[in-house]
């Protein structure tokens, strides 16, 4: 196996064009999907047994705290790189995601809020999944606002690459928080291995919500490590080219 | 399976957006949602914009600085 896509990926214009490429693609997929699924979701799918439509919130709940899980991980994964190889396109994925992982776990925490009031009967508790979750919310922030204090770039990828992988360890915390706590929330709803305990047409909006976020969040990583490039390779003659084309590759 | 779309004996697919008394908490997730997505995909293009025009005023800048040298006596 040839090693050069590893290189290529850290060339800047070359992950660019690909983003160019793709991100109109993802997002388009992205929203077209949340759409169905919503509609789905909300219209279609029957309304639980026991909980009426207030269910109807897990649509949004549960993919939302997937990926601003997902996206976590992939900031660690690129603060790793970032360390070992001293890749400069990684600390730009770290730079583009943290603000969509921080909206991704507002909106997990802000719908679990809001389904928790009909449900259990109140707005938060602080128990083990709720708290770990809000502890996420605020590494994003954590991460944010280390970005925005330290101006010297080498500096700012080694602080933030080491923040992120130190708070990776809240990752597993969050996943068996409801395993290993007596916790007022529920188990997860979607596991890999078995069948879900919902009827199909309960799952499959949610499972449609789940791909489409994921393309979606991938479309606007494209888009923000390409403002990051921009940015930061703004004194090269092929952004200086880029830029009196208004942007396009080509 | 009956869905939520139906016609009942309040009448009409009015029905579908009357999610009884829990209508308020969903329809406040999925607009809250709405709303931070929709900023969350427009805000990335707003940037792209802005920078663009910014690094394109620099680079007439520097070019203009660059010609009022050459022509100094």
């Amino acid at each position: 196996m040839k090693w050069t896509f590893f290189h290529k990926l850290g060339s800047p214009k070359w992950f660019y064009d690909l983003a160019e490429r793709w991100q109109f693609i993802l997002l388009g997929l992205g929203l077209l999907l949340l759409c169905v699924g919503s509609v789905w979701g909300l219209f279609f799918a029957p309304p639980d047994y026991q909980q009426g439509d207030s269910f109807r919130i897990i649509y949004i709940h549960v993919p939302t705290a997937i990926l601003a899980q997902s996206c976590y991980m992939m900031m660690a994964a690129a603060g790793l790189v970032g360390l070992v190889w001293k890749m400069k396109i990684s600390d730009m994925f770290i730079a583009a995601a943290a603000p969509l992982g921080a909206g991704f776990t507002f909106l997990a925490l802000f719908t679990g809020a809001v389904w928790g009031k009909p449900t259990w009967g109140t707005w938060w508790v602080w128990d083990a999944r709720l708290t770990s979750m809000l502890l996420l919310l605020f590494l994003y922030f954590g991460v944010i606002a280390l970005r925005s204090s330290v101006t010297q770039v080498e500096m700012r990828a080694k602080a933030s690459a080491i923040l992120v992988l130190v708070g990776v360890v809240n990752i597993p915390i969050i996943k068996y928080s409801v395993e290993w706590w007596n916790t007022l929330h529920q188990p997860a709803t979607f596991t890999l291995t078995e069948k879900p305990a919902m009827p199909v047409e309960m799952w499959l909006p949610l499972l449609i919500m789940v791909i489409g976020i994921y393309c979606l969040f991938t479309g606007l990583v494209f888009v923000r490590v390409q403002n990051e490039i921009l940015q930061r390779e703004q004194k090269t003659k092929w952004v200086q080219a880029l830029v009196e084309r208004g942007g396009k590759s080509r | 399976m009956k869905g939520a779309v139906s016609l009942d004996e309040r009448g009409g697919i009015v029905s579908a957006f009357d999610m009884g008394t829990h209508g308020l908490y969903v329809w406040l997730s999925y607009g809250v949602s709405a709303l931070v997505l929709f900023f969350l995909v427009l805000e990335p293009f707003k940037v792209r914009k802005k920078m663009i025009k910014d690094i394109h005023a620099k680079r007439i800048r520097m070019e203009q600085r660059q010609e009022n040298l050459n022509n100094a006596p």
